[in-house]
């Protein structure tokens, strides 16, 4: 990459521009045949293990009665419920917790479902005597890489989305349409494509890049050849992120968005990939992945108070990015879901809830089924059917399958138990029907 | 005891790796003293704790113990205290043993328990690990504070959060493990898990009952403890033997075990020498920790020792990992922590507080929001980053390892370049909150290339700066003075091209 010296001197004010010089160029003719079929899949990962039959509850009746009996001490009240319109397929209305009441539009639109009782499996359990297990079901990192890889996956450097991606046409572009607000993601891993690691503020230049000497140092610094293995990856890894920052920042520069987020960390995690899909034209991007993360959901402590602050900051920001979606025409193209390490164990701690395994995932955009919600309510009993240990509950349905269903409607074109073979083990079905 | 010669290389190195970085001397002194002697002298040096020094400067400046009066007491101890390996391996413990604001309390309530890794930096791994159970930050942190019995009548069980983390991160780790770091694989070819869920369950109802006290201690409520028979790693803890002894039980069953050696020893060689030892070395740490010589496990000061004195370390070399063995020279070091490249800049430049009363978290967006870590700053108990995190590309495709890129993201890499760019250019003493440095050794020498640049190798690399890189900053002089740039211009961008070079972000 050379230096256009006069250029650089001429405008000094953004020193990019002169160390940019040509890739961006003659992007913007690329991306306008490929931007009508755009897609997005949002990930928004809830981390630590969320309390998701705390999230998502039965609106009334049997299964309400089991829940609250089970969690006298943290179960919600039915009639602070917030209604959803969908019920299970063996008949069981839900309402979420109260927290979330800015979501409940979104429901009453039909755009957003919930899938429910899905988690890792190898193969399906219930009614079975004899099966595998996932691997250290309870540990927060090895679950999290579950979800990242496929129940299978554990030592594919690779994610799912990564090898996903590695088979669709994403555009063409100098900037990565892989995007994680949460550092560099096993999820994203890809072969074809590095990944953009964003933090949501707001994207700036370089101080001290003022004059062409230190313009010019930072450029050697750059292409010079290293002996050893860290500073040559060290220099690799300057170069490129430092060129995204200051594309990104041309980009970026002059983009106002009409809607307004909460001054929530997700909130403002969202408005930058509602930025970042608004500029997708511009980036020559005909497919984006994004990954964000809502952190603090190993609620063994004081529950009750934590998770509703979670979970309102959950339903608010995701509240507004729909809003913001649907002013931008783009319901049909965005496709966002939680993920969560696992779900917690129904019977309770002192004040908290334990590592689990079974959860519920919440699915928002245009694209979703709204007809009902996906999934069978289990029986939560203890040392029932559905029951893996006093109060964890097993999956009926596989994260794999729910994943598979979100890559297949992002245009994934191979048959499911390609991309995550533990769906040959038996399943009805490689993927599921919350997305039309 | 054998004694270590190391040469000028070696001593500068075994800086980086030891301390938060070398000041003007300091690898003089050190080859004066000897390494040994330079350790023994370190392990005897009066230890200067953070949470006093927060104190004094939050009462300098009437204001409340906040964050960034732990941060900044945390870059005056790390850039200014003379206690430096106490200072990095109680920074290198906080990112093992991790509690974190907010949820392991409030900033002072962090600034102690930082002060007891600091405490325990040099004592025995026994002890640490039965303090930090009881401390009241980490009870908080993984809310083994207020777990009890199983109650029927509220339907409620154990706490299994510190049970289950202290077996993962703090001790043995979840697979088993062969002496060199290895996992022991199983017929089947698989690798061991080291525990199981069962065993979480049941170490979760020993460590019942406790907890914190008005005093701030934790004390053990026994109609809260769970006083049934339980089976930890096949060790029977005997009905009815109390809180205290089922304790003492977990922490000697959890440092006896035969993976603690290993798992922590590379846990802390991956913080301050090397992200890929050879086994051998890994080896030989472990040994050091199964016993100093005297018969005793878990002694810090041999375990530091052994990291930074061994063989491998002073021959520069490291594992091969997936390559042909011949060329695994070139992977020998680590990327330096953000904030330790940050402080070996501030050492370097003997930076200064203008306040004459305390120091101040000046940098732009502060210690904690600019570089990816701080000081008990973690997003989780996994640290800021996975000790077997490997980049994509080279590192991942040999096999190998390098956990800190994981939090250099765009704008990680960025602030990191403004921040020292910031201590670099503000080095007078104007504004109160800042820190500046004395810039009249670098004028005395910046018409004279050769001298100027040995200036900066002395300064910014301990002497190991590449010729490469000397030979680009004497043109990048040579430059200037035809084009008749001033010595400020000539400083500044000298310092520009060091701060941003590969070389200074990188330890070798």
């Amino acid at each position: 990459m050379k230096i256009s010296r006069r250029r650089f001197m001429k405008g000094s004010a953004c020193a990019a521009t002169a160390l940019m010089a040509s890739p961006l160029t003659g992007l913007k003719s690329a991306h306008a045949a490929e931007s009508d079929d755009y897609k997005a899949l949002v990930c928004i990962f809830l981390k630590g293990g969320n309390d998701a039959y705390n999230m998502v509850v039965p609106a009334g009746g049997a299964a309400y009665e089991q829940y609250s009996q089970l969690r006298p001490g943290l179960a919600i009240a039915a009639d602070k419920l917030i209604p959803t319109g969908r019920q299970t397929e063996n008949g069981v209305a839900l309402g979420l917790h109260p927290a979330m009441a800015a979501l409940q539009p979104v429901f009453s639109q039909g755009n957003a479902t919930i899938v429910v009782n899905s988690g890792q499996l190898l193969e399906p359990i219930i009614g079975k005597k004899e099966y595998q297990l996932p691997e250290f079901l309870m540990a927060h990192n090895h679950q999290q890489d579950m979800w990242a890889t496929g129940a299978t996956g554990l030592n594919d450097t690779l994610g799912w989305a990564g090898r996903m991606v590695d088979r669709i046409s994403m555009g063409q572009s100098t900037v990565s349409p892989v995007i994680s607000f949460g550092g560099e993601q096993r999820w994203l891993r890809a072969e074809s494509q590095q990944q953009l690691i964003m933090t949501p503020g707001k994207v700036e230049s370089y101080d001290g890049l003022d004059n062409v000497t230190r313009l010019n140092a930072i450029e050697r610094h750059f292409n010079e050849e290293y002996r050893g293995l860290f500073t040559s990856s060290y220099a690799t890894h300057m170069k490129d992120r430092f060129f995204e920052q200051e594309t990104l920042k041309q980009h970026l520069e002059n983009v106002e968005l009409s809607a307004s987020y909460p001054d929530t960390r997700l909130g403002e995690t969202l408005a930058a990939a509602a930025r970042m899909i608004s500029i997708r034209g511009d980036l020559g991007h005909r497919r984006q992945v994004y990954y964000m993360e809502l952190g603090g959901f190993d609620t063994h402590g004081n529950q009750q108070e934590r998770h509703q602050i979670l979970l309102q900051q959950l339903a608010d920001a995701m509240a507004a990015f729909h809003a913001n979606l649907k002013q931008m025409g783009l319901l049909d193209n965005v496709t966002t879901f939680t993920m969560s390490d696992f779900g917690r164990r129904i019977i309770p701690n002192e004040s908290g809830t334990d590592h689990g395994w079974a959860g519920h995932q919440l699915i928002m955009g245009g694209a979703v089924n709204g007809e009902k919600a996906c999934g069978r309510w289990p029986d939560l009993s203890p040392n029932g059917p559905y029951d893996s240990n006093r109060g964890r509950i097993i999956p009926e349905i596989a994260a794999d399958q729910v994943n598979a269903t979100l890559a297949q409607w992002f245009g994934y074109p191979d048959a499911p138990e390609t991309l995550f073979p533990a769906l040959k083990n038996g399943f009805d079905s490689g993927t599921l029907d919350f997305l039309i | 005891m054998t004694t270590v010669q190391l040469d000028r290389n070696q001593a500068a190195r075994f800086l980086y790796q030891a301390t938060f970085g070398p000041r003007p001397g300091d690898v003089d002194q050190l080859m004066t003293l000897g390494a040994e002697q330079w350790l023994e002298q370190q392990f005897v040096t009066k230890p200067q704790l953070h949470l006093p020094l927060g104190k004094k400067f939050a009462a300098a400046s009437g204001q409340k113990f906040n964050r960034a009066v732990r941060m900044s007491a945390w870059w005056q101890r790390t850039i200014e205290a003379d206690d430096q390996l106490r200072q990095r391996m109680a920074f290198a413990l906080s990112q093992v043993f991790v509690a974190a604001e907010p949820d392991g309390g409030s900033t002072e309530d962090l600034a102690g328990y930082y002060d007891l890794l600091m405490e325990h930096a040099f004592g025995n791994y026994r002890d640490l690990l039965r303090s930090i159970t009881l401390s009241p930050v980490m009870a908080k942190y993984l809310t083994l504070n207020k777990s009890s019995a199983a109650n029927p009548r509220k339907n409620t069980y154990p706490d299994e959060n510190y049970a289950r983390e202290v077996m993962q991160l703090f001790s043995i780790g979840v697979w088993k493990l062969e002496k060199n770091g290895n996992p022991v694989l199983g017929a089947d070819g698989n690798k061991v898990p080291a525990y199981t869920q069962k065993d979480v369950e049941e170490l979760a109802r020993a460590l019942t009952g406790w907890r914190k006290g008005t005093s701030g201690k934790m004390y053990n409520k026994s109609r809260r403890h769970d006083n049934g028979e339980k089976v930890v790693l096949d060790s029977v803890f005997a009905a009815g033997q109390g809180a205290e002894q089922d304790l003492e039980q977990a922490v000697d069953l959890l440092f006896n075990h035969r993976n603690t050696p290993v798992f922590i020893s590379t846990l802390l060689i991956k913080r301050l020498t090397l992200s890929n030892p050879r086994k051998q070395y890994v080896r030989r740490v472990a040994q050091a920790f199964e016993n100093n010589g005297k018969g005793v496990r878990g002694d810090f000061k041999a375990v530091l020792k052994a990291i930074l004195l061994d063989k491998d370390v002073l021959a520069g070399k490291a594992e091969s990992g997936n390559s042909s063995a011949g060329s695994a020279a070139g992977h020998f070091g680590k990327l330096k922590e953000p904030i330790i490249a940050m402080v070996n800049l501030a050492r370097a430049l003997e930076v200064k507080s203008n306040d004459k009363k305390r120091w101040w978290d000046h940098l732009p967006g502060g210690l904690s929001n600019s570089f990816g870590q701080a000081p008990l700053w973690s997003p989780s108990v996994f640290n800021f980053y996975q000790s077997d995190y490997a980049p994509k590309g080279e590192i991942s495709d040999r096999g190998l390892t390098s956990p800190e890129f994981h939090i250099l993201t765009m704008g990680v890499m960025r602030s990191i370049n403004d921040s020292m760019w910031k201590v670099i250019e503000r080095h007078t003493t104007h504004g109160r909150n800042g820190w500046h440095w004395d810039r009249t050794p670098f004028e005395a020498k910046v018409d004279d290339p050769d001298q100027y640049v040995e200036l900066l190798n002395e300064r910014f690399f301990g002497g190991l700066m590449s010729s490469k890189l000397a030979r680009y900053l004497q043109q990048m002089l040579e430059e200037h003075k035809q084009n008749g740039y001033s010595a400020d211009r000539k400083i500044r961008d000298t310092l520009f091209a060091v701060q941003c070079s590969p070389e200074f972000r990188c330890q070798g």
